[in-house]
């Protein structure tokens, strides 16, 4: 799916004939004939989760919604929401696997919170809902219009991805790295690729081997000197470039790795820009023996 | 997009007078009737107790189980008939939300009717009370949430 596809809203004002019949049958299920009225915020949650439904399956059928009736589009769909919890258990216990276990509680906290999630997920009324809490902020961040199991399975997507990078390297030399970045990053809300990644790539540029996940002051400084003066164009191939060695160099192919990595690497654009015109050295870490 | 605007409000209304009507034929056997303008009232309040309690009704309504359930207490007359209803649609949703999802519509309006009819003879703030009571119990009154 490409990213531009994360997410297709549509438009069902013109259809509410067809869509008060499904959400009365909603409240049917949901109250098992006790009762026939509903809080508003719970009837607001049923008719959220119908149509989530709906866009769901629209979005990876690619089909138009005014071309079938909603009924058949709200089955269908709940049937991939199913099929997406399904393909999440997985995801989910290669998070865990590839988990280095570098002591972060934002981490862990997640993980356990992700792990409640697959069992309370309620994905026949609620199935926008995500029943947890998750604190540990990812590099890029999964789309807020993302909800319920596909936000769950996107982010799940992009740890795995991270872990994967991280367990490129030792433990010990990520860790080093990791308390030079903060020396309470297991406290702290912080990602724990991101500094891992802009290490790795800084030796990348320097065409040093990057496994050993060390710059000193004068690697740094060189690094900063790479990009002045500064011009946007050439600094983003050149980081292309280091990227790209990455990947080689940790034989890092797949498609879900590659696309993720030279993405980071433009996001450090900005920053090295700064870098380089003022002077302000935050995008490399200093880490010495 | 809002619940609000998906309810057909019109069909609903339709729906609730043909509902009253068919009640009158079990209500008449009571001596108790509700008019054209009757039925209107009651629409209102029901909208109204929805509106105030922050609920959304997917069926009829409370009216039709009510005067099944209230048709043959000896504590309601004609003058108040409609009144009355009224009255107890308000209380119904208000303990609907009151109770959560605990109690469902039926086992509500019984428990409605056994207090009208037995202790609190016919006084509708009484019942509110003992119902608020069995909601927010005393740890000494374990005997009246056994009771309801």
């Amino acid at each position: 799916m490409k990213k531009n596809e994360l997410v297709q809203t549509i438009n069902l004002s013109h259809r509410q004939e067809e869509l008060y019949p499904l959400l009365e049958r909603q409240v049917k299920l949901y109250t098992m004939g006790d009762s026939s009225s509903l809080p508003a915020e719970t009837a607001q949650g049923l008719l959220r989760s119908v149509c989530f439904c709906i866009e769901t399956h629209l979005t990876f059928s690619g089909k138009r919604a005014d071309d079938y009736p909603l009924a058949q589009l709200f089955e269908e769909g709940q049937r991939d929401i199913w099929r997406l919890t399904e393909e999440t258990q997985p995801l989910f216990y290669e998070a865990r696997r590839t988990d280095s276990g570098f002591g972060s509680i934002a981490y862990r906290d997640t993980l356990d919170e992700i792990g409640n999630f697959l069992r309370m997920y309620d994905l026949r009324f609620f199935a926008h809902n995500i029943p947890c809490m998750i604190d540990y902020p990812l590099c890029h961040p999964v789309p807020e219009s993302l909800e319920g199991v596909r936000y769950i399975g996107e982010y799940l997507r992009r740890l795995t991805i991270e872990n994967r990078f991280c367990g490129c390297f030792t433990r010990p030399s990520v860790i080093r790295l990791l308390i030079a970045h903060h020396p309470a990053y297991r406290e702290l809300v912080l990602n724990l690729f991101e500094p891992v990644f802009a290490c790795a790539l800084g030796l990348a540029l320097l065409n040093r081997d990057a496994v050993t996940l060390q710059l000193d002051n004068t690697d740094c400084e060189q690094l900063y000197r790479l990009f002045r003066p500064w011009n946007e164009a050439p600094a983003r191939t050149r980081l292309r470039e280091a990227a790209t060695r990455l990947c080689i160099g940790f034989r890092l192919w797949d498609t879900g790795m590659r696309p993720y990595l030279m993405e980071t690497a433009e996001h450090l654009l900005p920053r090295l820009k700064a870098t380089a015109r003022e002077g302000y050295p935050s995008l490399f870490c200093v880490v010495s023996e | 997009m809002n619940f609000h605007d998906l309810i057909p409000l019109s069909r609903k209304h339709a729906q609730l007078m043909t509902a009253l009507q068919g009640s009158n034929a079990i209500s008449v056997r009571y001596g108790l009737t509700l008019s054209r303008a009757d039925m209107q009232i009651l629409w209102e309040k029901q909208t109204d107790a929805l509106r105030n309690t922050g609920r959304v009704e997917f069926g009829h309504g409370p009216y039709e189980k009510l005067i099944y359930a209230f048709c043959d207490s000896p504590y309601l007359a004609q003058a108040d008939y409609a009144e009355t209803l009224a009255a107890l649609c308000t209380m119904f949703y208000q303990f609907k939300s009151e109770f959560g999802e605990q109690w469902s519509d039926d086992e509500l309006i019984d428990s409605m009717k056994r207090l009208y009819d037995g202790e609190c003879h016919g006084s509708l703030d009484l019942v509110g009370d003992r119902l608020w009571q069995a909601r927010h119990p005393h740890p000494d009154d374990e005997d009246i949430v056994n009771q309801l």
